[in-house]
Order: C-alpha cells, then sequence, then structure tokens
C-alpha cells in the first residue's frame, strides 16, 4: 500500500517542484520513467532476494531504501538528484516492496490462494485512492518537501510495526498454510535453500509461459499506464480543472479495490485464463469511451467502469504461476513478470507524451492502449492450460543435483 | 507445442520486435519532427531553400539541413528506415 502509494501519486508532485524549480514537465516526469524502468530491471533481482534470504529480511532491506529515498528527495534542488532519489532509489525500493511480497503471501495459502492474493491487491489499489487526496492536503500545508518527509517519517512507523508481526512461513509459527487439509502433508517451501531456488530456475526458463507470461504484463501495463498518465491531461484538454481531474484518477483507483479483491477469488471458481482474458478485454474496450468523453460525468463514468477492469487485469498472475509451477520457490518467475510489467508502464507512461507533441491529442496513444490490451486478451487465451504443472517433477528431474 | 524463434516462444518474440518497431517509429517520427522544426527556423536553411528553386535544375545547391542534429536523432534517423 505504501510502495504504490508514492509512485501512483507522483501527478501531485509535479505542479509544485516545478514552480519552486522550474523545470519542464517533461523533465519532472522524466524521473517517473527512470523509476519504472528501474523497478523493472531489479525485478528479477528483488525476486531472488526474496527466495534467498525470504521476505522478511527484503522487506526490511526495501523499506530502508524507501525511507532513504523519501528523505533525499525532500532535500534536492537539482534534477539529477531527483532523478538518482526518486528514479533510483525508490524504483529498487518499489521493486523490493512489489515482487518479493507475492509469493510471500502465497506461502501462507495451500487453497484458497484467491482470497490472500486478493486482499493484498486490493491494498494496492486502496494505497493511491488514499495516497492522491493525502499527498494533495499535506502538499499545501507542508510543502513538497515536508510532504516527503513526513511521509517517511510515516513509513517508518508503519514499516516498522508490521515487520515486526510478520513470519516468513506459517511453520514460523508452528501453524500450517490456510485450506491444508487434517492430515494433508505440507511440502513447505524451503526458501532459503539457494542450490533448490536455483535448479527450479534453470527449469522454469524452458517453459513458454515463463516469457510470455512477462509479455501479456507488458501489454497489460502499457494499456493502463498510458491511461493512468495522461488521463489528466486528457480531462484538463476538455476544459476540467486540475482538482475535478485529479479527482477522477481517485475515483479510478478506489473503483479498483472491490475487483482486485474479488478477481482473484473468480479465477479460482470461473478459471483464470478466462477471468483474466475477459479484464484484459475490458480494460480494452473501456477506453473506447475517452474517444467520445468531453464531460466531467463523462470522465467519472470512464474512471469508474475502467477502474473495475484495471484492479482485475492483473491481480491473476500469481494464481496462473501457483498453476503453472505449483509450490516451488515463485520469487524469480514473478521477478521477470514484473520486468515485463515495469517496462510496459516506462514505455506506456512516456509514449503518450511524444504522441501529444507530434500530433496534439491522444487519440493515438488511446488506440495503442486498447491494441496492448487486447493482444493481451489473445497472448492469454494462448497460453498452456492451467490444469497441470509444467515441470511437475523438476526436484527429481535426471541430472538435477536435487536428485542425487 | 508452442513455436519458437531463437528459442524463445513465437508470442514472446512477436511482442518484443512489434514493440521495439513502434518505439524505433515514434523516436524516428519525433527526431524528424524536431529537425525539421529547427531548419524551417533557421534563416539560413530557408534562404538556401529560396536558392534551390529559383536555380536551375543542374544547379549543386545542397538543400541539407544547417542544424546540428542531436546523437540521439542521428540515431534513431539512421535506425528508421522510414524516416
Amino acid at each position: 500500500m505504501v510502495g504504490t502509494s508514492i509512485r501512483m501519486a507522483f501527478g501531485v508532485f509535479i505542479d509544485p517542484l516545478s514552480q519552486t524549480f522550474a523545470w519542464d514537465q517533461g523533465a519532472i516526469t522524466l524521473a517517473y520513467a527512470i523509476n519504472s524502468v528501474v523497478s523493472a530491471i531489479s525485478s528479477p533481482a528483488a525476486g531472488w532476494i526474496g527466495d534467498r534470504y525470504g521476505t522478511r529480511k527484503a522487506m526490511t532491506l526495501g523499506g530502508v531504501l524507501f525511507i532513504a529515498g523519501m528523505i533525499v528527495t525532500g532535500v534536492i534542488d537539482h534534477l539529477w538528484q531527483f532523478y538518482l532519489a526518486f528514479g533510483l532509489l525508490l524504483g529498487i525500493a518499489q521493486a523490493i516492496f512489489l515482487v518479493p511480497l507475492v509469493p510471500g503471501v502465497m506461502r501462507w495459502y495451500r487453497r484458497q490462494l484467491g482470497w490472500g492474493m486478493g486482499i493484498m491487491m486490493a491494498s494496492w489499489g486502496l494505497g493511491p485512492a488514499i495516497a492522491a487526496p493525502l499527498m494533495g492536503y499535506l502538499i499545501v500545508h507542508l510543502g513538497w518537501q515536508g510532504t516527503f518527509w513526513a511521509t517517511a517519517f510515516g513509513s517508518t512507523i508503519i514499516m516498522t510495526v508490521l515487520i515486526c508481526f510478520y513470519r516468513n512461513s506459517p511453520s514460523d509459527i508452528g501453524t500450517v498454510p490456510y485450506g491444508t487439509l487434517p492430515g494433508e502433508s505440507v511440502k513447505e517451501d524451503t526458501v532459503f535453500d539457494k542450490e533448490r531456488a536455483e535448479v527450479f530456475v534453470a527449469y522454469m526458463k524452458k517453459t513458454a509461459a515463463y516469457y510470455n507470461m512477462s509479455s501479456i504484463h507488458f501489454l497489460g501495463c502499457v494499456g493502463h499506464a498510458i491511461i493512468l498518465i495522461y488521463l489528466i491531461p486528457l480531462a484538463a484538454q476538455e476544459g476540467i480543472s486540475l482538482v475535478a481531474a485529479s479527482a477522477i484518477l481517485t475515483v479510478m483507483a478506489a473503483a479498483s479495490v472491490p475487483s482486485r479483491l474479488v478477481v482473484p477469488v473468480l479465477t479460482e471458481t470461473l478459471g483464470v485464463r478466462t477471468i483474466m482474458a475477459v479484464f484484459f478485454f475490458l480494460q480494452g474496450i473501456t477506453v473506447i469511451m475517452l474517444f467520445w468523453t468531453h464531460d466531467q460525468w463523462g470522465f467519472y463514468l470512464f474512471a469508474l467502469l475502467f477502474g473495475i477492469a484495471y484492479g482485475g487485469e492483473s491481480v491473476g498472475f500469481p494464481i496462473l504461476n501457483r498453476r503453472y509451477y505449483g509450490h516451488a520457490p515463485q520469487g524469480s518467475p514473478y521477478g521477470f513478470q514484473m520486468l515485463g510489467a515495469g517496462i510496459g508502464m516506462a514505455i506506456g507512461g512516456w509514449i503518450g507524451g511524444i504522441i501529444f507533441d507530434l500530433t496534439g491529442g491522444y487519440d493515438l496513444a488511446l488506440t495503442i492502449s486498447i491494441t496492448a490490451s487486447l493482444v493481451g486478451m489473445v497472448s492469454i487465451m494462448l497460453l498452456e492450460t492451467p490444469g497441470e504443472l509444467l515441470i511437475p517433477d523438476w526436484e527429481i528431474v535426471p541430472g538435477s543435483s536435487l536428485s542425487n | 507445442m508452442h513455436l519458437r524463434v531463437l528459442r524463445l516462444p513465437i508470442q514472446f518474440v512477436s511482442v518484443v520486435v512489434i514493440s521495439a518497431a513502434l518505439i524505433i517509429y515514434l523516436l524516428g517520427w519525433s527526431a524528424q519532427s524536431r529537425v525539421e522544426g529547427r531548419n524551417q527556423s533557421n534563416p539560413e536553411s530557408v534562404f538556401r531553400s529560396h536558392l534551390v528553386m529559383n536555380q536551375p535544375t543542374n544547379a549543386h545547391i545542397t538543400t541539407e539541413p544547417d542544424v546540428q542534429k542531436q546523437s540521439w536523432e542521428r540515431l534513431v534517423l539512421f535506425i528508421c528506415p522510414l524516416h
């Protein structure tokens, strides 16, 4: 919740920074793109850190980097310092927050994984819904510097308390994963087993799903990044005030929370590929509304519908990973998928600006957003059936050191 | 069975190649637009353009833009075949 809030609420800092330093918007938003690219590149390593050292230690590292990045961002006075603090430091912190946490949650669920994923994903939508207006309030009363420091202070308290309570696996507190049946033996991930993780990764990289899910994540993120970044400028172009336009983004984030919560559960009952394809389709098709939306109520309606679609678009990936790879170390496959997602966010976040400079409008960008989501839908339908593990005997494959 | 190109799934390769092509095209378009914009605002280039229009066809007057291209503009204009 903390990690996604800062990135998604980035837009509220653009004007204050521009007014303070006279930087143009392109230079400021480049920090967002750097943050996305750094987060993407760091994702596989973040997944490895989680598999190797455990989610709790990874969260501690991520927390330290996040707080340092927020404090340093609050004392910048040059553009390169902003790129370093917000782009590099917070980008790495973002990856460490996002990637190891997913397999960390998965370890606690033997069955009904959808509920665990749903609650976690809902927090990723709730964070920005709260953060955007909160950041706006803090900027008015504390200035942008005070806002970064206040966020650092508040995040320190929140994360310290939460990390103290968090445990890597159920066995750490003498219990079993949720959904374990009486008498059922639980083969828990031995996540600190470096050799086991490395052997698994070697076999996983031979599966088509490992690569295709990353490209699907990329397409989905291009599809919604264009909307997330350029919806406010698009609304402003139609004469809607900046305050009202920011509220549109809040509506979208809030609308995404129920679908983030419910969709993982739906995937387990109605089929993960089916549900993911449906929400990729909805994410693409709702954007068509924007070609004819000119009034404030129209933008709010779009935000509601798109928010529901966008919220359910990516939450099925951990479920799919479990179906394909079972209870093996999940940090690395999810890390590679987040690499695709991060690159998609960076490209989607940047491409609209170039298109606007060239054409004076966003129609081409909206077309790319729709196309990316619909192509992602088709790619999902072409994935292997999730009914069987892709590498069921990876631990006893001949030649594997684990088979000895 | 999944088709593969360079041992990678064709789905993945297709997305990478098409995305890269789109980015290169947009960058090429942006670079060309920027160069033409600087060229039009350069008085010497405007003069040369008028000079070419009023000369016999066998006159050897270059219409190469006199404006300096940035490194990235040179690179993308070299890579992109459509610009």
